[in-house]
């Protein structure tokens, strides 16, 4: 027997295989509808939360305040800044370079682009969003000691809000590096090894 | 979801019923057990999706194959360690048991395809349905060339396992 000979055979199961099993059309028919929900609500939400973050942080620590210390200011613009650069930088990290010609290889490169986009985002996640948060949050505290008692240096509930803060964002910083290595990576190294496979 | 997307043509129905048999069998060569009703889903899906895109300057089999495979070899889900896992068994009950005596074609077919890795057994799915090099060359983004190599050297792993 050789491997041509097998042609037959494949046809026959292919047959077969159609004749015995029908397909969920009607899941499929959801399941385009619920993929295409997901993503504009994603889209929507992540814009939201931002936008929301930066208006509540612009209006209760600069619009609302009577006496504004430029420290304050400078806290929520830094804010802001920040959450404009995540914005950017997450809707720039799901665009990809390649064109699809919906080959597999094309297909292959683009999910690797597209990982390696949003994985180095998420590692770098600390310098990019957490860090610049942290720094608003310490120059906002700093502005509002300041305004109230006309000293630069901290008191101890203001370091202890800060300190919090700090606490809180190196464990969001903890939990998404480790999302990282766990979802992405593996996922990454495969797609790599078909990539490798395919032009080897 | 754009509105040709939306509103597919009435035959696309039918034509996934004529191709649902080549549908699962790529399905169940790169899902594990459990999940091939799954990826099976995730490809019609695909096929849905891309269908108004589809205008016939190539074979309904190219385009298949098109959507399948990347289906198949992109899918990021819980199906991927239980392919891993099944991939390894299939190597190592290869490497041991060796060539089955007296066995139908289609158990030869499906034994020799669980050998192979995602790659080849793709080109060798194609092989089977009578697809050129070219429209391979197609699906794959590689070269023609490169698609004849390895389907010669898939002949010969062949020869050496079961032609005695």
């Amino acid at each position: 027997m050789k491997l041509d000979d097998l042609k037959a055979a494949w046809k026959q199961e292919i047959d077969q295989s159609a004749r015995a099993e029908g397909l969920p059309m009607n899941a499929i028919m959801s399941d385009v509808k619920k993929i295409n929900r997901e993503v504009r609500f994603r889209d929507f939400w992540m814009i939201f939360a931002l936008t929301l973050g930066a208006l509540l942080y612009l209006i209760f620590g600069w619009l609302t305040q009577e006496n504004v210390d430029s420290l304050s200011r400078l806290g929520v613009l830094v804010f802001i800044a920040a959450t404009a650069v995540m914005s950017v930088a997450l809707i720039r990290a799901r665009s990809v370079t390649r064109s699809d010609d919906w080959t597999l290889r094309s297909r292959i490169e683009m999910e690797i682009e597209k990982l390696e986009k949003q994985r180095s985002l998420m590692n770098r996640v600390g310098y990019w969003f957490l860090l610049p948060m942290l720094i608003a949050n310490g120059i906002s505290l700093l502005g509002g000691h300041h305004a109230r008692t006309g000293s630069l240096v901290p008191d101890a509930q203001g370091m202890a809000i800060f300190a919090t803060c700090g606490l809180v964002y190196g464990f969001t910083y903890w939990l998404v590096r480790r999302e990282t290595k766990r979802k992405w990576d593996p996922v990454l190294a495969r797609l790599q090894r078909l990539h490798t496979d395919l032009l080897g | 979801m754009n509105s040709q997307a939306s509103d597919p043509p009435l035959d696309f129905e039918q034509l996934v019923r004529e191709h649902s048999g080549r549908i699962r069998h790529i399905a169940r060569r790169f899902a594990a057990n459990g999940a091939v009703d799954d990826l099976v889903q995730d490809i019609l899906t695909r096929l849905w999706r891309s269908y108004a895109g589809f205008r016939g300057d190539a074979r309904v089999e190219t385009w298949i194959y098109r959507v399948a495979l990347n289906a198949a070899m992109t899918h990021q889900s819980e199906a991927v360690k239980a392919r891993t896992l099944k991939a390894a068994v299939s190597a190592r009950s290869a490497a041991t048991e060796g060539a089955p005596g007296g066995a139908s074609a289609a158990s030869i077919l499906s034994d020799f395809l669980s050998q192979l890795g995602d790659v080849d057994a793709s080109i060798l799915m194609m092989y089977m349905d009578g697809l050129t090099a070219d429209e391979m060359s197609g699906v794959l983004g590689i070269t023609g060339n490169a698609i004849n190599v390895r389907i010669n050297r898939m002949k010969q792993k062949f020869n050496d396992a079961y032609v005695e």
